[in-house]
């Protein structure tokens, strides 16, 4: 009996185990992927390869289903700002960066379940084909619309959230050493809401 | 003391065997709900592609979805034997992305010039056929996704007038 019930007690362990890495509930392997940091953008190589493992499988079924393998995709998600803290609505900011070597990108923010924010903006993204053919370029991550600004993605209704880069067919330098291709976007935090005492 | 040991064996067991088959099962029952969640969505059925509506917050059926991007959806179902896949031409960015049963990206070509492709399951014989590429999948089901780059309503509806010309369908007639 105590042997009956002590195999149940591990299947149960073993079951919200897997669970609980595989990101189901919860942050799960995020903070242990082998990702590559750079200047607080991550990404994982490993994402959509045949080699990666059955964590890193379930993770990417779980946050990141239909993902397109690294040559021909690679993503970059970033939920921090320049200073480190978690990106918010309540906050505006300025990102800007320059080219990436890939044919096409894009920076979409998500919100904290890994979906587009509830809003009728039309502002979900920013890419090439938004800011043109120019190497610099910059955006505002805000709830509202700001005036006089060109470019803006909407963070209207996402709560915390993060951004996720994809360079469409990127390089041969950005696939195997994305540390030394990959010149990071800055995120400047402009202002922040004053907090609603509760 | 062996009593002991038996049971922390058993508590081991259970735990180990509890943990590697949830694990493997995770992919393959996501893939399943997200199928069955964008087949009813879309009264999808199988080998036909179908042009999902404008990627935008209350559209969303998967996680992640890029909203510059149109996508055409097949899900394939090989039981009948292999399917052939025609994809009309795009002027911007397009990809055709094979995605099997536990989510495995086993395959993705560059479809900007179009493509006639023929997906067959591992067993399958279609060495006379030489006029399509071929791709082998590792599991009788899983999802054709067509990208292509539309970022505006403008592109979208450019992508709406064209996809007549996709096809995914059985060899047979």
């Amino acid at each position: 009996m105590k042997i009956t019930l002590s195999f149940v007690i591990g299947s149960v362990m073993g079951l919200l185990s897997a669970i609980l890495l595989s990101g189901l509930a919860g942050p799960g392997l995020q903070r242990w992927l082998k990702s590559v940091d750079v200047a607080g953008w991550n990404t994982d190589p490993a994402i959509g390869s045949s080699s990666a493992n059955s964590y890193i499988r379930a993770f990417v079924a779980r946050r990141g289903l239909l993902a397109l393998s690294k040559s021909e995709a690679t993503y970059f998600t970033r939920n921090v700002d320049d200073s480190g803290e978690r990106l918010h609505e309540e906050c505006t900011y300025r990102i800007s960066g320059s080219g990436f070597p890939g044919r096409w990108w894009s920076i979409t923010l998500y919100d904290a379940d890994s979906r587009l924010p509830d809003n009728s903006d039309g502002a979900l993204s920013i890419g090439a084909t938004k800011v043109g053919g120019t190497q610099h370029w910059s955006a505002i991550i805000a709830p509202l619309k700001p005036l006089g600004e060109e470019h803006w993605i909407s963070s209207h209704n996402a709560g915390q959230f993060d951004l996720t880069l994809r360079i469409y067919r990127p390089s041969s330098a950005l696939q195997s050493s994305p540390q030394k291709a990959f010149n990071p976007p800055s995120i400047k935090k402009l202002t922040c809401a004053e907090r609603k005492a509760s | 003391m062996r009593r002991k040991l038996t049971i922390a064996a058993a508590l081991a067991a259970g735990f180990v065997i509890a943990h590697i088959v949830t694990l493997q099962a995770i992919p393959g029952v996501i893939m399943t709900v997200a199928t069955k969640k964008i087949g009813e969505s879309a009264g999808l059925d199988a080998n036909t592609f179908r042009l999902s509506p404008r990627v935008t917050p209350q559209s969303q059926t998967v996680v992640r979805p890029s909203p510059d991007l149109a996508y055409s959806l097949c899900l394939y179902d090989l039981s009948e034997g292999p399917i052939k896949l025609t994809v009309a031409p795009w002027h911007a960015y397009s990809s055709v992305s094979f995605y099997d049963a536990r989510t495995n990206n086993f395959a993705t070509i560059r479809a900007e010039n179009g493509a006639d492709i023929l997906l067959a399951s591992k067993n399958s014989d279609f060495s006379a056929d030489v006029a399509h590429e071929r791709h082998v999948s590792p599991t009788r089901t899983g999802v054709i996704l067509i990208r292509r780059l539309a970022p505006t309503e403008a592109d979208y509806g450019g992508v709406v007038s064209m996809v007549t010309g996709d096809r995914c369908a059985g060899t047979e007639p």
